[in-house]
């Protein structure tokens, strides 16, 4: 019991909308539909999806901010959503995407992350001058740093700040964004090593989300791959390379240019992403699935155990 | 199969002018571009690969920027041209893909109006002729139902049909250059595979030459016959694509191979390059990669290296790239 | 700071501007001193002569010397500009702060309101309140202060919420820390500097509203030498003796001119410049 951190059931978030003539007709988007899952402590779990998938959507209520309409999300088995839920917040950290929007633009680095180290609780300013050096020696950046602004600083040093700001109040549970997105390529990487020596140095659990498969691919445990708002596949990231089951998974894996990839059959879907706005019955993937029947169609295919830690959600393997 | 030499840059230097003074986005680039030839030019932010695409359509505004150099297109320099001049050559003879399909397109007019108005005001064409041409033009670059599509606003459409739209707009007029700026970054995953899939097939229909803006290696792999690295307004290695994917000779290229993702952590960590892009404003001395590369050496500050032919149809920019190990890619 | 400050120095128009409205505010804080004249001091003897090397400027239609009216003058209108737009700024910047802030019903009857304030032209509401009022200076402070405020609601809402989507208050608040400290730390500084640009945009619209307004008559009450009030009573000579007009109508382009100058300049200055750091 003490080994799930964050145990989320059937969480669904549905946004209105407003459409027809005067906007009188009701209609809604349902960004995230029915999820559960579990999170275990000291693993990374990696979100994948691309637009309308839901991840972001997911990442927030998981971080405790975003109020699902239906569902609970349990940290520590404190329910987030709840008044108690006070005590905890502050275990949980969210990192973005944008380095640019994520720092206060007016605060030198030293103040952010003094801050930061004020609000775990330490209130002498030797010891706040203490931590803020160590903070950015944990991401691998030199105390010089702290003096600059943010928009003196390049893309990959904003985000380790960014990091660095969500460390210094000890977090157990870290949800990054789409936090390598916008860097280039070379940086991509230091970030992503950091990333994984700090999940290993601070036994940090984490959700990884990002709509760049081999990415999460890398530095994930457990990879989940969500369309429409639904999780369609969950499985070890050690195999997702070899032994992804379901279409839409095979069709990212396929689709990413890519070098070196191991390309089995290619996996073509047909079409756009459908609106996630008033969806038709039946599978989310079934209007682009080249395996798609009738069935398909009509009937929404439950998230089942295909293997060890190994679940899809499609009727080709149920 | 004709393989004149379409574009042919010699000396490029396009510098942005600051406040706190020039910003050196290209840095003496040469190289050629034959006819229906594929190159990627390939580069991280501030390798000046988008400065270099919109120089070469004179799109800068002529105060903030300062450009020297040749830019011989089909026998004529476009650096000596005047706008009215360029204005002839844009759409018709150049044209570019561009890198957001939302901002692309006008917001205000229908898409197919957006392409029948090449043809009005390029070739023209009566408005029939025009919307003919455009529907076809749609159905050919894969819109269901083009003929009802045509009347549609920009902002009905997905990412990717607003794409398909630019890359009709491109196609056009059968350009004899096609620059596609990053033209699937702002795409989906799956999206990306089919406006690629479909962006290669138009231009080798066509028989245009295509000029793809790309940070993503893969991407170059998927439809280039030659790639071309750039770093720091820099151009650091020019080959074949097999060629350099198999055999890259200058560390910065090496670099770029290894550092993509393609394995778990538990089996081999990515090897990332170290530290970040230099500073425009003022370069370091020497071989712009120097502070970054695993193989440097003193000579590498002493003299920047130039763009030698090594190998047969293989440019590298690098003095140490004969003491590199050879691995296998 | 610096850094606006530098580019402010290098802006052509940025530079003028700030001369012109450093020089008018120490010659308003000067006055007393370097009036040649008393700018009370009549003598019908002396009315209405064109300007001479004695009174450079001329004299008016009670024989004071206009150039020392001039002088004096900018220190009602300088006073009555930084007063009022004081007056809006502090009393619609927090409102407007809190509004978009907390956002809920609380800002929604708020916008509604000040929906309705902004209906009315400045220039109807100021005279209104003189009305209610009555003339004289502090008054025609109040009214053009208050007219300022639905302004100042809006324009900081609008900056309010911009700053509120970015993704460094949502950090804020997931620190823990309170409303109080991410307003105060956060919001505020980095509201205050599209403000800045509008705060001294409107010192030059306080100076022709007050203008305006000593011109009907409605303001400053003679015998002070308000340069709106000067234009409205030398409006009665303007064929026979138009300096009276032309002088004091003259220092008030001059001076708006400054503000707006100063403050163009440092909308240009903080907008896209700064972003490239």
């Amino acid at each position: 019991m003490s080994n799930i951190l964050i145990e989320a059931k059937e969480i669904s978030k549905y946004f209105p909308v407003r459409k027809g003539i005067l906007g009188l007709r009701k209609m809604w988007l349902k960004a995230v539909d029915n999820i559960s899952l579990k999170i275990r402590r000291g693993e990374t779990l990696g979100l994948v999806g691309e637009s309308g998938s839901g991840k972001s959507t997911l990442g927030r209520i998981l971080a405790g901010i975003l109020r699902p309409t239906k569902g609970t999300v349990k940290f520590r088995g404190i329910d987030l959503y709840n008044h108690e839920a006070r005590k905890v917040r502050r275990r949980i950290q969210l990192i973005f995407q944008n380095p640019d929007s994520s720092l206060n633009p007016r605060m030198k680095v030293r103040d952010v992350l003094a801050e930061a180290v004020w609000a775990s609780g330490i209130n002498e300013k030797d010891r706040i001058n203490d931590k803020v050096i160590e903070l950015l020696n944990y991401v691998g950046l030199n105390s010089e740093v702290a003096e600059r602004y943010p928009h003196q600083l390049s893309g990959g040093m904003k985000q380790r700040i960014a990091i660095a700001r969500a460390l210094a109040v000890n977090p157990e549970f870290v949800i990054a964004d789409e936090i390598v997105s916008s860097l280039d390529v070379s940086i991509k990487a230091q970030i992503l090593n950091l990333m994984i020596d700090l999940q290993d140095r601070f036994n940090l659990t984490c959700l990884f989300i990002s709509h760049d498969l081999p990415v999460v691919g890398y530095v994930s445990d457990r990879i989940m791959v969500m369309y429409l708002g639904k999780i369609m596949e969950i499985l070890p990231a050690k195999r997702i390379f070899e032994d992804a089951l379901h279409p839409y998974t095979r069709a990212l894996l396929t689709s990413v240019p890519s070098l070196y990839l191991k390309r089995k059959e290619k996996v073509l879907l047909s079409g756009e992403i459908s609106s996630p706005i008033n969806l038709p019955p039946g599978c989310r993937l079934s209007a682009r699935c080249p395996y798609a029947n009738k069935r398909c169609k009509k009937i929404e295919p439950e998230l089942k155990v295909v293997e060890n830690d190994h679940f899809v959600a499609c009727h080709l393997y149920s | 199969m004709n393989m004149g030499t379409l574009l042919d840059i010699r000396n490029l230097y396009v510098y942005y002018r600051t406040t706190r003074g020039y910003i050196k986005a290209v840095d003496g680039v040469t190289f050629k571009l034959a006819d229906h030839e594929i190159m990627s030019i390939v580069g991280e932010s501030g390798s000046g690969k988008s400065t270099l695409a919109y120089a070469l359509m004179r799109l800068h505004d002529p105060s903030q920027v300062y450009i020297r150099g040749k830019v011989i297109f089909n026998g004529t320099d476009l650096l000596s041209l005047n706008e009215e001049e360029m204005e002839k050559i844009r759409g018709s003879l150049i044209s570019i893909v561009p890198q957001d399909p939302n901002t692309a397109l006008n917001p205000v007019y229908p898409v197919g109006e957006q392409i029948a108005e090449l043809f009005r005001y390029k070739q023209d064409l009566s408005p029939k002729e025009a919307k003919e041409i455009s529907i076809k033009l749609m159905q050919r670059v894969g819109i269901p139902d083009a003929e009802k599509r045509y009347y549609d606003y920009p902002h009905q459409l997905s990412g990717g049909m607003k794409q398909r739209i630019a890359i009709s707009i491109a196609i056009a007029l059968k350009p004899k250059l096609i620059i596609a700026d990053e033209p699937t970054s702002a795409l989906d995953v799956t999206v990306q595979a089919r406006i690629l899939e479909l962006l290669l097939e138009v231009v080798k229909e066509v028989g245009s030459s295509m000029l793809m803006i790309t940070h993503d290696l893969g991407v170059a792999a998927e439809v280039s016959d030659k790639i071309c690295v750039m770093y720091a307004g820099k151009v650091l290695e020019i080959a074949q694509k097999d060629e350099i994917l198999r055999r890259p000779l200058h560390p910065y290229t090496r670099a770029l191979l290894n550092v993509v993702p393609r394995f778990h952590k538990s089996e081999k960590r990515l090897f990332p390059i170290p530290g970040s892009v230099p500073n425009l404003l003022s370069p370091p001395p020497g071989c712009r990669f120097y502070p970054r590369c695993p193989y440097r050496s003193n000579t590498c500050t002493k003299k920047e290296p130039r763009l030698i032919e090594v190998l047969q149809d293989h440019w590298v920019a690098c003095s140490m790239w004969s003491k590199l190990e050879e691995v296998d890619f | 700071m610096n850094e606006t400050l530098r580019l402010l120095l290098k802006h052509k128009g940025g530079l003028i501007g700030l001369c012109i409205v450093l020089g008018s505010v120490i010659t308003a804080l000067l006055s007393n001193f370097i009036t040649p004249y008393n700018p009370y001091d009549a003598d019908l003897n002396r009315a209405l002569q064109s300007p001479s090397i004695k009174y450079p400027l001329g004299t008016d239609e009670q024989g004071r010397d206009i150039l020392s009216r001039i002088i004096y003058g900018s220190r009602f209108s300088l006073f009555i500009a930084f007063t009022s737009v004081a007056i809006g700024a502090l009393i619609g910047i927090p409102i407007g702060l809190i509004s978009g802030y907390y956002g809920g019903w609380m800002d929604y009857i708020v916008q509604r309101i000040t929906d309705i304030l902004l209906a009315l032209p400045g220039i109807v509401l100021a005279l209104a309140l003189v009305a209610i009022l009555g003339p004289g200076l502090m008054n025609l402070i109040i009214a053009i202060g208050i007219g300022f405020i639905p302004t100042y609601i809006r324009l900081t809402r609008g900056v309010t919420l911009q700053v509120k989507s970015m993704e460094y208050i949502v950090a804020a608040k997931m620190l823990g820390l309170s409303n109080f400290r991410i307003i105060f730390r956060h919001i505020l500084p980095n509201i205050l500097p599209p403000l800045t640009v509008q705060l001294t945009l409107h010192i030059g619209s306080a100076i022709l509203g007050a203008a305006g307004l000593g011109f009907l008559g409605l303001g400053v009450q003679p015998p002070h030498p308000e340069w709106g009030a000067m234009i409205g009573t030398g409006r009665s000579y303007i064929f026979r003796a138009p300096h009276l007009v032309l002088f004091p109508g003259l220092a008030l382009f001059l001076v708006v001119l400054g503000f707006n100058l100063l403050g163009s300049a440092l909308q240009e200055i903080l907008d896209p410049r700064l972003r490239r750091g």
